[in-house]
């Protein structure tokens, strides 16, 4: 039975046995949010509105590819990943993750579930300010992690990386960010 | 356009297109099927793999060249020369498709890219020892042999090949004298490496008798061969 405020995975079965209402509502939920996800990654397209449309149209094509026993979130940003990934290509804005050397050994896993919320301001304001010099790979996981507020595993599963990658990967990021803000001077 | 509007001119042109029906949802079926040729060429690409690595392993053994490893650094050298690196490549190859495909699985991406490649290579591998217990490498030599098999005829074909010019030679002892041999061989393919040669042996060699088949690397002066190692072939090699 339908609950009153029906949840992602509600509204996916919903849209899978052809209901538009669910898939109205389910693109209201989520354009905003794939909209800010885009501007952050892309930063400089100005194609971002029609990426999100093809996104939600690739979501409708394969609604039924989707395991109403797993989360709708992951599943849909995985499909507007790879949308973003392929302008960026399409841009010829160099190697996004051609090579990736975290992804070739393991690295160890440590989810601190205080950092997001010790950290996640700084990271915000830091990001917003010097956006336009990080590498998009960055730029998307420092997005995911702390504006989009996905666990390791589901960013993981975004990517289509392992868990301790998406650590080193994270570390790496807030490394370069912190480098980008110049030192105060005292002079 | 402010945000709002942008948002709604988005989902309406989204519900545009599917009333349209210029956006269709795809069946079960298709996803079903993706995944059923997605697992079959992952199949494919592991037996693939498996075929050529046992293949590797068999042309070494059948041209007698692992004894090469045995002869010291030049024997060293001239394995390295002779060995099969256009089927490494190729296993390779399969290798790197099979761990692409696997990527599209949780199983795949999960873990890292050499944890991956390490699973099926040794999966790859373990499945190649077993290829090398069955007859299979034996009975498509021999009808290479025949110039019954078409298309990889060649490869086994090349277990055969001569390989005079890095100092390998393989024949039967027809006679014997002193530390000198005499080596025929005759593959029946009419080539450089058949006729008969003389062979001195070196002074460590085997215990040796007419009509064994030797496998002898050295160097080849003057017609004579001065052999730095001498091994025992078995009758079918």
């Amino acid at each position: 039975m339908m609950t009153a405020d029906p949840t992602d995975e509600e509204l996916a079965l919903l849209v899978q046995k052809g209901d538009q209402q669910a898939l109205t509502t389910l693109m209201e939920r989520y354009t905003g949010k794939l909209l800010r996800y885009g501007r952050r990654f892309l930063y400089s397209s100005d194609s971002i509105g029609d990426i999100v449309q093809d996104v939600f149209v690739t979501v409708y094509e394969n609604i039924k590819d989707f395991d109403a026993t797993r989360k709708f979130s992951p599943w849909i940003y995985r499909i507007a990943h790879n949308a973003f990934v392929s302008t960026l290509r399409k841009q010829s804005r160099g190697p996004l993750y051609f090579m990736d050397l975290d992804r070739i050994v393991p690295h160890p896993v440590y989810e601190d579930p205080d950092t997001r919320e010790k950290e996640g301001e700084e990271m915000r304001v830091l990001l917003e300010r010097s956006i336009e010099n990080l590498s998009p790979a960055y730029r998307e996981i420092i997005d995911l992690y702390y504006f989009e507020n996905f666990s390791y595993q589901e960013i993981a599963d975004i990517l289509h990386i392992p868990m301790g990658t998406v650590g080193i990967r994270l570390s790496r990021a807030k490394a370069a960010l912190k480098k980008e803000i110049p030192k105060p001077s005292y002079e | 356009m402010n945000d709002q509007n942008l948002q709604q001119e988005i989902q309406k042109k989204v519900l545009e297109r599917i009333k349209s029906g210029k956006a269709h949802m795809h069946p079960r079926a298709y996803f079903v099927a993706q995944i059923i040729v997605t697992v079959a060429v992952a199949v494919l690409a592991l037996a693939l793999s498996a075929f050529v690595l046992s293949f590797i392993i068999f042309s070494i053994h059948e041209s007698g060249e692992q004894f090469l490893l045995g002869f010291g650094g030049r024997g060293v050298a001239t394995f390295l020369m002779l060995f099969p690196w256009f089927s490494l490549i190729a296993d390779l190859a399969l290798l790197f498709l099979l761990e692409w495909l696997l990527q599209g699985f949780k199983l795949g991406y999960r873990v890292s890219l050499l944890a991956v490649f390490l699973g099926v290579f040794i999966l790859s591998a373990l499945l190649a020892v077993i290829v090398d217990f069955t007859p299979i490498h034996r009975t498509l030599l021999d009808s290479a042999d025949k110039g019954n098999l078409p298309v990889i005829g060649r490869l086994y074909e090349s277990i055969r090949d001569s390989h005079d010019s890095q100092g390998v030679f393989k024949g039967s002892i027809i006679s014997m004298q002193g530390n000198e041999i005499t080596i025929t061989h005759n593959d029946g393919d009419h080539d450089a490496d058949d006729g008969t040669r003389t062979v001195i042996l070196p002074q460590n060699a085997l215990q040796l008798q007419i009509g064994d088949r030797v496998y002898v690397y050295g160097g080849a002066s003057g017609g004579q061969i001065q052999a730095y190692g001498v091994e025992l072939l078995s009758p079918d090699q």
